[in-house]
């Protein structure tokens, strides 16, 4: 029988009934706290609405400089390179078994809440230039999947291959057939599992893959039943699409732990989860805490263990063919605590958590990197470099070496103090240079490599910030900063020289949040970035965009940016361009209730904005409505 | 009497808007008890449950000028405490750095109380899903829009968390 919500409400009443209530937070408390906010603005540490000025750093990276850096900066003691050993395969399951009874109850809900920060690149394109071909008949030119690197795939909840908009609500996927005079809905394809959640797909060559999370209970397990034990699985569907009105399904794979992400390159296709290994089973049970797939453990010779011997999290990845789905071609599991995934067109790396040590508590991220060609996966080395990475975009691999950027705190009692690190390891994981403390007092907010220059944002509460230059090998100085009220949470490049930065406006004493905002910075003379225009959704209170990619829709080369702007009663969709004058704003329209997830595409020469219940178009030249469909 | 009530209210936000530190302790004084509730069972420390409802009545006294007509003011102030503790869970992780005697010295309610441990064992999403469910008393549709996850997703994650939960407490 299950509880009964009201059940839940009393069984809360009774036993929380007692709950002391801190002083600070009582009403009478409270009246005091205020007051002296009015006659004092400054906020106190950590709160999310402090004073806000965001300062964009800008590091010039060429290899000579890191040469220079490394003469001037390896003399310090950083907790970089300790572990150089590489990636070693588990030897039994016996070994796996004690990894995740070491991690106990260690607190690991880590990479859950990490699904939004996968990806890892620049070039001004950023577009999913795999999924181009997908319909040859299609001669119009569409719109890609905003991705994290160019020429790898990802999955997203709305797509279009120049013909049809595909898009999906609940577990089903709509396919729509956008360039009729009046859109027309072709078919359904009706997931297989009724509850599953966390859905995104793609479409390739006439073939759509779906992969989803879902939990898999005591009753679904039979002897037919691929599934060993009760819990999250990834599941991943392939259909082909060739007839859109009738899409047949073809095949399934299914993988332990909830649905990360997925990739495709070439003709291949990768999918990422995260399992959560049960840190109280038995040893003789190895179904439940070796990850498994479609049915099977995995071999523990596919099992990279941690440096630390601790850890019950794995990134399980497989791969197969779109060509032949029906056949898995390999897998790995990453051990440790693995937290996001930065894939380009060579190499998976997967970022976990290393807990800081007694003698140093400043916390750290392991690196591991896997080469990936044609679905066979082969581990390369891993390095380990101190603080944690904000999103995908503070990893980059160019020209074979690996940059990146972190914030890490330390711990003086218990006031914590931020610093950021810029770090460049070879192809071999092997440290090239590093600087560290760049910016104290302040996190990294966004990031963005561009070939030989990065970019990024950090956020502090007091006084201004820096960029770093790193272009003279034996003088590495600060070149530029710029400092503006509010922060910018996403990077995109927009063409020669236009950087667009989307985040929160702040006002002066940095307390008030006055919406989304649109900066577009001129980038043009690294050492001197400036704000070149900035635009500022009154009221907004978020948009997406923040926290997925994927939602943010930049077509520079058709010079539009749309994204969704929440405020407190609606969702609003926006279209902006920009040119001389600055930004200007082409569309501004409220979307159905729940559309957070709406993207705008485009079909030739005309925009849709499609989501869960609706599908608009427009011409793109005058944005004048054609037509809509209700979904 | 609803009417009336709502009247009231709108007084009261009126008056707050306009900078009245006492009309919003009116406002705050009927939802405090909830708000820190809601706080303590959805994250993992004490004093971050207490530091994100401070923080709330921060965001919400600076904000309620925003608030629109016919929005209450519960359910208002409820959605920042939600935002609150969502981007608190990435900070939690992080704060398990702290050295272990700092963790310590906090009041450890998850020995006495087991309807907190039932909630500390979901995910975190399933965490905001149930208190919102619950405590918060919304509807799927509104949880979804708080979350960014469909109202199915919402109601059949809730089905699931509160399986969960009762193996736990019963």
């Amino acid at each position: 029988m299950e509880m009964e919500e009201r059940d839940l409400k009393e069984i809360i009443d009774e036993q929380m009934k007692d709950l002391e209530i801190p002083d600070s937070l009582r009403p009478e408390n409270i009246t005091r706290m205020l007051e002296e906010k009015q006659s004092n603005k400054r906020r106190k540490h950590g709160s999310i609405l402090a004073a806000a000025v965001c300062c964009m750093a800008v590091v010039g990276i060429s290899s000579a400089g890191i040469l220079g850096m490394q003469t001037i900066l390896g003399q310090h003691d950083g907790i970089l390179g300790q572990k150089e050993e590489g990636i070693r395969t588990a030897k039994s399951y016996d070994e796996v078994y004690r990894c995740v009874q070491a991690a106990g109850n260690y607190y690991v809900s880590l990479a859950e809440e990490n699904t939004s920060g996968l990806e890892a690149e620049d070039k001004s394109g950023q577009f999913d230039s795999d999924i181009m071909n997908a319909s040859p008949g299609a001669a119009l030119e569409f719109s890609e999947t905003n991705v994290r690197e160019e020429g790898v795939g990802e999955a997203d909840v709305v797509k279009t291959d120049g013909r049809y908009i595909y898009t999906m609500r609940d577990q089903t996927i709509y396919i729509v057939d956008a360039l009729q005079d009046t859109m027309e809905l072709v078919s359904t394809i009706q997931l297989e599992r009724e509850h599953s959640y966390g859905i995104e797909f793609f479409v390739k060559d006439h073939m759509l893959v779906a992969a989803y999370s879902d939990i898999i209970y005591g009753e679904d397990q039979s002897r037919t039943n691929p599934f060993y034990s009760e819990g999250e699985y990834t599941f991943a569907e392939v259909y082909d699409i060739s007839d859109a009105a009738a899409p047949k399904f073809i095949s399934r794979i299914t993988q332990s732990g909830s649905y990360d992400s997925m990739r495709a390159a070439g003709d291949y296709v990768y999918l990422m989860s995260f399992f959560y290994a049960p840190t109280y089973c038995s040893k003789f049970r190895e179904e439940e805490y070796i990850p498994s797939v479609d049915g099977k453990c995995i071999e523990s010779g596919d099992i990279f263990m941690p440096a630390m011997e601790e850890g019950n999290v794995f990134a399980v990845v497989s791969s197969f063919s779109i060509r032949n789905p029906e056949e898995k071609i390999d897998t790995k599991a990453i051990l440790g605590l693995p937290e996001m995934f930065y894939v380009n067109k060579d190499n998976i790396y997967a970022m976990e958590y290393c807990p800081g040590t007694e003698e140093d508590s400043v916390s750290g991220t392991c690196i591991r990197k896997i080469s990936y060609q044609d679905g066979v996966l082969n581990a390369v080395g891993q390095a380990e470099v101190k603080g944690s990475l904000k999103d995908s975009f503070c990893i980059d691999e160019f020209n074979g070496k690996l940059r990146l950027v972190t914030t890490s705190q330390s711990f003086d009692g218990d006031t914590a103090s931020d610093s950021n690190n810029l770090y460049i390891l070879d192809e071999d994981l092997q440290e090239l240079s590093r600087i560290e403390d760049i910016a104290p007092g302040e996190k990294i907010f966004s990031a963005r490599f561009m070939g030989d220059t990065g970019y990024f944002v950090t956020y502090r509460q007091t006084d201004p910030l820096f960029s770093v230059d790193l272009t003279d090998p034996e003088n590495p100085r600060i070149i530029g900063s710029l400092k503006i009220p509010g922060f910018s949470k996403y990077l995109h490049p927009y063409g020669e020289g236009l950087l667009l930065g989307i985040g929160m406006d702040m006002d002066d004493t940095g307390t008030v949040n006055n919406g989304v905002k649109l900066s577009m910075f001129d980038i043009s003379d690294p050492s001197a970035v400036q704000e070149a225009d900035k635009y500022v959704i009154e009221e907004a209170y978020e948009t997406p965009v923040s926290y997925n990619y994927k939602a943010a829709c930049v077509y520079a080369d058709k010079n539009l940016i749309g994204l969704v702007a929440s405020f407190i009663d609606a969702e609003r969709y926006y279209i902006f361009s920009y040119g001389e004058d600055g930004f200007t704003c082409l569309l501004n329209r409220e979307l159905p209730a729940y559309s957070y997830n709406a993207r705008m595409l485009y079909i030739g020469d005309r925009i849709y904005i499609a989501g869960e219940y609706m599908i608009e178009s427009f011409r793109m030249d005058t944005f004048e409505k054609i037509n809509d469909i209700v979904l | 009497m609803q009417d009336h009530q709502e009247e009231c209210e709108m007084f009261l936000i009126k008056r707050a808007a306009r900078g009245d530190v006492d009309a919003f302790a009116e406002l705050y004084k009927h939802v405090y008890k909830e708000l820190y509730r809601f706080a303590v069972l959805t994250l993992r420390h004490m004093q971050d449950a207490e530091d994100a409802v401070s923080d709330t009545v921060l965001a919400a006294y600076e904000n309620i000028h925003k608030l629109k007509k016919h929005t209450s003011f519960r359910s208002w102030i409820f959605t920042i405490l939600v935002n609150q503790c969502r981007s608190r869970f990435r900070k939690q992780v992080r704060a398990d750095e702290l050295p272990q005697d700092i963790s310590v010295k906090e009041p450890d309610l998850t020995e006495s109380c087991d309807v907190r441990q039932a909630f500390l064992q979901l995910n975190e999403d399933d965490r905001m899903i149930v208190g919102c469910s619950i405590l918060g008393g919304y509807p799927s549709e509104e949880i979804g829009k708080m979350l960014g996850m469909n109202a199915a997703t919402v109601r059949s994650r809730k089905a699931r968390a509160l399986e969960k939960m009762r193996n736990t407490l019963i």
